[in-house]
């Protein structure tokens, strides 16, 4: 039986880019701080967020900074917060999904009654390949959007995030911040308006889960899946990174590489279901299909169901 | 000298073994595959997947003695990735979170063993640092292990420091993955930890499940060039 969906979100991933859009965000006044310890989490006062290199570190082995970048508009009507990481060189984070070892960054909205952190948003991560291993990481800044919600019409309130991150080079290291936001006045940018000024338009694209053959099939049309900011957009690729997908398990960690045939790209990845596995939760097929080659290109989130019922089998 | 020594406990591992495997000798089919496994010595870095035998393999600990997989025979055996640079592994080494285990491990099974592996490439060859993490955070383990060549650590597919591994008695790897279900990488530990959730359910006889959850933590960092 095949199941047929189209692709969901189109918008989060773009925001691979967004470093570049910070005068975007820079709409709110901001504070943040960076630490490397829990116990050291107190706000030492308001820095602007556009003066980033003012900000203290409180350690010298702190390989981040997160500060404000204000707040943005989603497409869903959601506000969210905007923290910018900024990396040491030669270090990296990691996406959602780190790959075959790291961690995300984690946050918690500081307690506000009636708002709740909703499921962050990871932009296009860079692909790391060493010998081993194979990581979906980001270096030098990038930016993450962290949605909350409350009470209808409500803007969002002054409020704070915890944030701590997994930093690693050759070796890791845990970071630990807080980072503080004013509250939302006047017009919120868009980010939807972010993204359309640097995408192509919208892909449409198809996934689909054949259970004969264990097996998904991604297509698209592949003259869209060229470079978007390069002038020469003969680059005709796209590669799929997953998501973490408890109970669904691949061959490998990724990217599965796309083929390219009359003017249509196709990607076959195998899976195994694996209901045991699936800690309870539906089971999904989902990641983030890359586009080019880029940072700056374009991306575009999948999120399959599989409709198979997690049960002991 | 070094080679009649390492003969002579092949040979004296292979006679305990054998005597382990005469006195289990109304067990089953898989008892069968198990010995035959444990008789073949692999160091090839295979990938060993869930609910495959693990085949034999040599291990030296921190102390430079040499000895078998086989040699724990019969026994259910955790094997954990550790790295004392990691901050996630000695987070809740640290925490006494692998002491916990250890202890609340020995309570469902009394006779499960426990390896600790360091396949870390920088610091795998020096076995005082593993040998001092473990004794100072009081990890009492069946065998510290230095697998500076990584063909233990490719053989598992250990990804990142903390991960866990457990093969039941019969020798067939049944889980393979993450510490805890910890939501913040082991800095608040999590409800479930998924070696105690599958020793008891391997002493209930049940079918492991989960039998594999994506770890978390650092990357192994194996040696550039492996021996193996």
């Amino acid at each position: 039986m095949m199941y047929r969906f189209r692709f969901l979100f189109l918008t989060a991933c773009m925001l691979g880019a967004a470093a570049q859009a910070v005068s975007i965000f820079q709409t709110a006044d901001a504070s943040t701080q960076a630490t490397p310890s829990k116990s050291n989490l107190k706000s030492t006062g308001t820095t602007k967020s556009d003066s980033p290199a003012q900000l203290a570190t409180a350690n010298s082995k702190t390989r981040v900074k997160a500060t404000s970048a204000g707040w943005v508009k989603l497409a869903g009507g959601e506000t969210a917060a905007v923290v910018r990481f900024e990396i040491e060189n030669g270090w990296h984070m990691y996406w959602q999904n780190p790959g075959d070892s790291g961690a995300p960054p984690l946050a918690q909205l500081s307690a506000i009654q009636g708002w709740n952190l909703l499921e962050p948003i990871f932009p296009r991560p860079s692909i790391l390949k060493t010998v081993d291993d194979t990581e979906f990481v980001y270096n030098n800044s990038w930016e993450w959007l962290l949605p909350i919600e409350g009470p209808a019409g409500v803007s969002p309130p002054a409020c704070s995030f915890d944030l701590s991150w997994m930093v690693c080079k050759e070796n890791c290291e845990i970071g630990r911040g807080r980072v503080e936001f004013a509250a939302a006045t006047g017009d919120i940018p868009s980010v939807g308006a972010v993204r359309l000024g640097r995408s192509l338009a919208t892909l449409g694209a198809t996934a689909t889960f054949n259970s004969n053959d264990q097996a998904i099939t991604i297509s698209g049309d592949a003259g869209k899946t060229a470079n978007a900011t390069s002038k020469n957009s003969s680059a005709t690729t796209a590669q799929f990174i997953p998501a973490v997908m408890p109970g669904v398990s691949l061959q490998s960690t990724g990217p599965f590489p796309a083929t390219v045939a009359n003017e249509k790209f196709t990607l076959n990845i195998p899976i195994e279901i694996q209901p045991q596995n699936a800690l309870g939760k539906p089971l999904v097929f989902k990641g983030v299909l890359l586009y080019g080659q880029s940072d700056s290109d374009r991306c575009e989130i999948i999120r399959l169901p599989l409709n198979i019922k997690v049960s002991q089998p | 000298m070094k080679h009649s020594r390492f003969t002579a406990l092949l040979t004296s591992s292979a006679l305990l073994f054998g005597a382990a495997t005469f006195a289990m000798a109304d067990d089953t089919k898989k008892d069968k595959k198990h010995d035959k496994a444990a008789d073949t010595t692999d160091t090839k870095a295979k990938h060993v997947k869930v609910g495959e035998q693990v085949p034999n393999f040599t291990m030296t600990d921190v102390n430079g003695k040499t000895m078998q997989f086989s040699d724990f025979s019969g026994k259910t055996v955790v094997m954990e990735w550790v790295n004392p640079g990691c901050p996630v592994c000695a987070g809740i080494t640290k925490a006494g979170l692998v002491t916990k285990m250890i202890a609340d491990a020995k309570v469902i099974d009394p006779n499960v063993v426990f390896v600790m592996v360091n396949s870390t490439g920088d610091t795998a060859n020096d076995p005082k640092a593993t040998a001092t993490y473990l004794a100072d955070n009081k990890v009492v383990a069946n065998a510290a292990v230095i697998d500076g060549s990584g063909v233990i650590g490719k053989m598992f597919d250990a990804k990142t420091t903390p991960s866990m591994f457990v093969i039941d008695s019969k020798g067939t790897l049944v889980y393979s993955g993450a510490f805890d279900n910890s939501s913040d990488r082991g800095t608040t530990p999590g409800k479930t930890n998924y070696v105690l959730n599958t020793l008891t359910q391997l002493k209930a006889g049940e079918k492991v499940s989960p039998s594999e959850v994506k770890s978390y933590g650092c990357g192994v960092h194996y040696a550039k060039k492996q021996n193996g």
